[in-house]
């Protein structure tokens, strides 16, 4: 379309200056190509160096919402316990419990206690015995006398029979003929009731 | 005049590749600018469309394989730079390409980098109103008189569209102005 033609078809158009309006600052054009070579030796420059050389393991970024989450929770659950400790409880808790075991325990051999316990249970029971069968408040075994030890032997309120007697008392020597004492008839036949004797009648 | 072919050489050669980039960019940089300036209007957004055409033509230098002339091919870069740069301008903004055509012209007013008088600015109005084509082929052919041949190998269409294409164009500028 000439210049001519333009004027007949649009003659608005053809009145405006054909300059566009447009400007650019100053000197734009006499820096431009320092501009754009700096700007593509910082591309290459860029892309020589591997930005990143830092590397992560697989899957990592899958992951570690579910990471955090689960510390989170570990977190406040461990917040939200009462019990408490002492502190430095668990730094010193291993030495606590080795130096525990490394203490010998005091065994009681049970020999020695029987050791001491048989001729105490045995005055025991006989303080016991003395003090059912007297009416004295307080009796000790020093208070005892040995005419009272005979009488209770006598009565049949110590079950000894006389053999475990003789046998106690080895170094005393029972005369016989302390035996042989003189007895009347009538002191024979009063030891004997009728009974006895009409027995020892039959069987002899 | 540095002949093409001898510029594409140097380009191509490591040796010698920098001085030539610089010689590339002082022949072109005005013509791309422009070019570019007019369909992104406001001129920060020009000079990163320009800084971004030279680096893809220093970068696909190699690829350039001579079959067109080494002005229509870094025409070509320049233009479809422009482009996808207001589509990409236009989704940032969540807005149609028009609506944001419409939006910087009417900023033009304030642009301090604009000196055009009230008729430029509707003119600037009325173009955007046009296809994105005839955008393209009434700027090349009213402000910068590009021959048609030239247009043709850059835009890849005919003479005989271009034509068609440009006497359209005008028409409804034309119109444009006279209803505004």
């Amino acid at each position: 379309m000439k210049k001519q033609k333009l004027h007949k078809v649009a003659p608005i158009l053809n009145s405006i200056s054909k300059k566009s309006g447009f400007n650019t600052p100053n000197e734009y054009f006499e820096t431009l190509e320092i501009d754009i070579l700096s700007k593509i030796k910082t591309e290459e420059l860029n892309s020589e160096i591997d930005k990143n050389s830092f590397r992560t393991p697989d899957a990592y970024f899958d992951t570690i919402e579910d990471i955090v989450i689960a510390k989170l929770k570990a977190k406040s659950f461990h917040n939200k316990e009462n019990t408490k400790v002492s502190d430095n409880y668990f730094d010193t808790l291993e030495d606590t419990v080795i130096s525990k075991l490394k203490t010998p325990k005091r065994v009681i051999s049970l020999k020695t206690v029987s050791k001491y316990l048989v001729p105490i249970a045995i005055a025991a029971s006989l303080l016991l015995i003395f003090t059912l069968n007297t009416n004295k408040k307080t009796v000790t075994f020093e208070s005892l006398a040995t005419t009272d030890l005979e009488l209770f032997i006598d009565y049949g309120m110590v079950d000894i029979d006389t053999q475990t007697l003789a046998s106690t008392f080895s170094d005393i020597e029972i005369k016989t003929e302390e035996f042989d004492l003189f007895l009347t008839d009538s002191e024979v036949l009063n030891y004997l009731t009728d009974e006895d004797l009409e027995t020892f009648i039959y069987t002899n | 005049m540095i002949d093409d072919k001898l510029l594409v050489a140097q380009l191509k050669n490591v040796k010698t590749q920098e001085l030539a980039f610089r010689n590339l960019m002082s022949l072109y940089k005005k013509r791309l600018y422009w070019h570019i300036r007019k369909i992104v209007i406001s001129h920060e957004d020009a000079d990163d469309v320009l800084q971004n055409t030279f680096i893809k033509v220093f970068k696909n230098i190699h690829k350039f394989n001579e079959d067109s002339q080494l002005y229509s091919w870094m025409y070509r870069i320049a233009t479809n730079e422009s482009i996808t740069f207001i589509n990409n301008k236009a989704k940032k903004q969540q807005v149609n390409i028009n609506d944001l055509q419409y939006q910087l012209a009417d900023e033009l007013s304030n642009d301090s980098y604009f000196s055009g008088d009230e008729i430029q600015q509707k003119l600037q109005k009325a173009i955007i109103t046009l296809p994105r084509k005839q955008q393209l082929v009434f700027n090349m052919k009213y402000f910068d008189d590009m021959k048609y041949s030239d247009m043709s190998e850059i835009l890849e269409t005919s003479v005989g569209a271009l034509k068609a294409s440009y006497f359209h164009a005008v028409k409804k500028i034309e119109q444009h102005l006279k209803s505004n």
